[in-house]
């Protein structure tokens, strides 16, 4: 993919700089990366989120802040404002916004930049079948994931149905871990969760995820890519943050961030990669789910 | 009851006071015990609310967050931590309510599924709950937490708590006092048992040595027991001796002056028994002569020696009478007819001066089970003394008889009566009290006499004149001589 580069104004890098995570140190106007992270995966794992930020500084030979919120809305708020040079963001926010938003590198997950959505219900339910999840508490990721929310609306308008119609509770947990939670503990009957996550965790906390069970996986979709706004597509930072992505996999540092996000690299995509996700995000919208 | 307080007051002091010591001390743990876990259980409760308040405080400003935006999964996030970060209040489950009641979240999910209503027992402690509702029985406690923001209710916070460990703690305690207070009080028991037994031991050694000179052997408390005796029992332990002792010797000194007096009446009638052998002296001299001079005749000779043989029966009846009485008695001989069918020759010289009449009556039968010497020494006493009191011409009765095993012996003259003096001689010999000075001393002797026959010598006066003094004493009984007596007896004639 051809990339352009171009020079960070000085002052988003220091707005950005100011929302960094406190271990993040605080660089140059000049030469400061932020980098927007949103709870797509392991959120908690400070290690890697230090591993990832050295290794970015590293590679892109400059300091890079690491900026993470709560909600997808506002990382993605953050990115579309200017605040963030680049964020790793969702599927879903990538294509409703895809006229402001370019694909910087997108995950190689089992060597595809592809991965699932899952409808998870507790292991000891006896359940084969979604529509027998009607009447339900849900519990969703976030109204802005692909797989922890907009995949199971689709499907559910695919059959002109809507999650208010029928579950009869669904709430947002804000992260993929915390619907595998609250599916576990039974606050929710069943939730829409990242496939890619669920399988991490599975090997990670065997002992929280195998109190759930997978009842349905979606077709395959298009990875949570890392995205820019797509004028700065062609700037110096966004160039090495691309290389940078794509060549983790030849760095000790990367390889180890790699292999603690359980991914076999980065690799530069079609926006292509996203069709399914953006036929979904069309379905909805014309349901109105 | 009454059976209850009679056993009580039959109970020996060693018992009863241990008995005492440990009710006391049952009571007095009892009440303590009792202070102890109410005040426990106040503390406890009042630890529990704080703590109770504490833990809500918590969630209520956790879950308010979550409450405001009705954020299922923000509400169980902060139950879920919260349950973790409260190590000291043991939440069984926390319930977020709506202000509708429905559950927003719970700690417990599957217990309490989001948008469910809460079971009616529990919505009822919400209702009328508020702060700490506990259950001692269940070890549970409920506390509830009415959360507002501005003037709303935007909802509840609703937990059980599980107070076992506390209820444990009180338990454990309870369990604590209740073995340490027995031990306790078994140990005071043992105590008060073997101090009271110690106390009053020297107590029993009295009442034994009471006792024994209740029946009439008294003993002197030995120097090992006033040794050992605490200085207030030593004291009463040697006045005790001291009391004994000079009973003994008022006994010895009444036995002396009854030996005195027996002596004295002795010298009396053996003075009475010369005149009386005397008398006929003369007359069984003149009657040796008679055959002396005229023995060849026949006649002279019969009639002299009938005389002579008259004469001889008689001193003979006065020597046995006074041999029988006065000899040493090798001991208690029963009482025969004859003993007392003698009594007249020995009194026969007071009668005999005062010309006296003697109506005797002996109405006995058969040898009976009484002391004969002390019979007759009474007999003889109460004889003399109504001789000495009869006018002259008088006439004396003399009754003796027994009936249904009592021996009766009754002596009635026609003196002037008994004197005061008379009286309280017979008292004081009855009372075991000293001799009387002066008079009276024949009197006090039969009384003694009489106490160790355990009989009884009654003195009446006549309505005008005349006195009748009477013995009774039970057949077959008698009381021994202590040796003390004996001894102090031995001490004052050796």
């Amino acid at each position: 993919m051809d990339m352009k580069r171009r020079k960070l104004l000085g002052g988003v890098a220091g707005l950005a700089a100011s929302q960094a995570l406190p271990f993040v140190g605080r660089a140059s106007a000049q030469t400061s990366f932020s980098f927007g992270l949103t709870p797509v995966f392991l959120d908690s794992d400070i290690e890697l989120l230090n591993e990832l930020q050295g290794y970015l500084s590293q590679a892109m030979k400059r300091s890079v802040s690491l900026v993470k919120r709560r909600t997808y809305q506002e990382i993605t708020a953050l990115l579309l404002s200017g605040e963030l040079d680049a964020a790793w963001i969702c599927g879903f926010p990538f294509v409703q916004h895809a006229d402001k938003l370019a694909l910087v590198a997108v995950p190689l997950y089992r060597g595809k930049p592809l991965y699932q959505s899952y409808i998870i219900v507790p292991s000891a339910r006896q359940i084969t079948e979604w529509d027998q999840l009607q009447g339900d508490i849900h519990a969703f990721s976030d109204p802005d994931s692909n797989s922890g929310y907009l995949v199971t609306a689709a499907l559910l308008a695919e059959h002109d149905l809507t999650p208010a119609k029928f579950f009869a509770k669904t709430f947002f947990t804000y992260g993929h871990r915390n619907v595998i939670r609250a599916v576990a503990s039974g606050l929710a009957q069943s939730g829409s969760v990242d496939g890619y996550v669920w399988d991490v965790m599975n090997a990670r906390e065997p002992a929280l995820v195998s109190q759930t069970k997978v009842l349905r996986r979606s077709e395959l979709l298009g990875f949570p890519p890392i995205a820019c706004l797509r004028g700065n597509l062609d700037t110096e930072e966004i160039g090495q943050l691309a290389d940078a992505l794509v060549s983790i996999s030849k760095n000790e540092q990367g390889r180890k961030v790699l292999a603690m996000l359980q991914l076999d690299g980065f690799a530069v995509e079609p926006e292509s990669t996203f069709a399914g996700i953006a036929a979904k995000y069309s379905l909805i919208q014309l349901k109105g789910g | 009851m009454n059976r209850l307080h009679r056993m009580y007051r039959a109970m020996p002091l060693a018992l009863k006071v241990p008995m005492l010591v440990a009710v006391l001390t049952v009571v007095v743990a009892t009440v303590i015990s009792q202070v102890v876990l109410s005040r426990l259980a106040q503390e406890q409760e009042a630890s529990l609310r704080s703590l109770a308040t504490a833990f809500m405080d918590g969630v209520s400003t956790a879950v308010t967050p979550g409450l405001l935006r009705q954020d299922v999964w923000e509400t169980f996030d902060s139950l879920d931590r919260a349950r973790r970060q409260y190590g000291a209040v043991k939440a069984l489950y926390v319930v977020v309510l709506q202000p509708n009641g429905q559950v927003l979240a719970a700690s417990e999910p599957e217990q309490f599924p989001v948008t469910s209503n809460l079971p009616e027992d529990l919505a009822n402690l919400v209702t009328d709950g508020q702060g700490l509702t506990l259950d001692e029985g269940k070890g549970r406690a409920w506390t509830v937490r009415q959360i507002d923001q501005e003037t709303f209710r935007i909802g509840t916070v609703f937990a059980e708590l599980d107070i076992s460990e506390i209820l444990a703690v009180r338990n454990e305690v309870l369990w604590t006092l209740i073995l340490v207070n027995a031990g306790l009080t078994a140990i005071f028991s043992f105590a008060g048992y073997g101090l009271v037994r110690r106390m009053v031991a020297p107590l029993s050694v009295i009442q034994q040595h009471l006792i024994a000179a209740g029946s009439g052997r008294p003993e002197l408390i030995s120097d090992h027991e006033l040794r050992r005796a605490a200085p207030e029992y030593g004291e009463l332990y040697q006045r005790f001796n001291a009391m004994i002792r000079g009973q003994a010797e008022r006994e010895a000194l009444a036995a002396e002056l009854a030996n005195q007096e027996k002596l004295a009446m002795l010298g009396r009638l053996a003075s009475g028994m010369a005149h009386e052998v005397n008398n006929p002296l003369g007359g069984l001299m003149n009657a040796v002569d008679t055959l002396d001079i005229h023995g060849d005749k026949e006649s002279v000779r019969r009639r002299t020696v009938d005389l002579l043989r008259r004469g001889l029966a008689g001193i003979q009846n006065v020597v046995r009478a006074a041999l029988v009485t006065y000899k040493a008695a090798p001991g208690p001989k029963r009482l025969t007819r004859d003993d007392l069918e003698d009594l007249p020759f020995l009194i026969q010289h007071e009668t005999g001066a005062k010309q006296l009449v003697l109506d005797w009556q002996n109405e006995l039968s058969q040898d009976i089970e009484v002391d004969a010497s002390a019979v007759r020494q009474i007999a003889l006493n109460i004889l003399l003394n109504a001789c000495a009191a009869s006018p002259e011409h008088g006439t004396i009765l003399f009754r003796a008889t027994v009936k249904d095993s009592v021996l009766s012996i009754s002596v009635t003259d026609d003196g002037p009566g008994l004197p005061e003096t008379a009286r309280a001689a017979a008292a004081a010999g009855a009372a075991g009290a000293g001799a009387p000075v002066g008079r009276g001393l024949g009197l006090w002797t039969a009384s003694r006499l009489a106490v160790r026959l355990n009989g009884k010598m009654t003195l009446q006066s006549g309505p005008s004149q005349g006195a009748t003094i009477v013995l009774v004493a039970p057949l077959g009984e008698e009381r021994e001589e202590t040796n003390v007596i004996a001894a102090a007896r031995a001490d004052r004639t050796g």
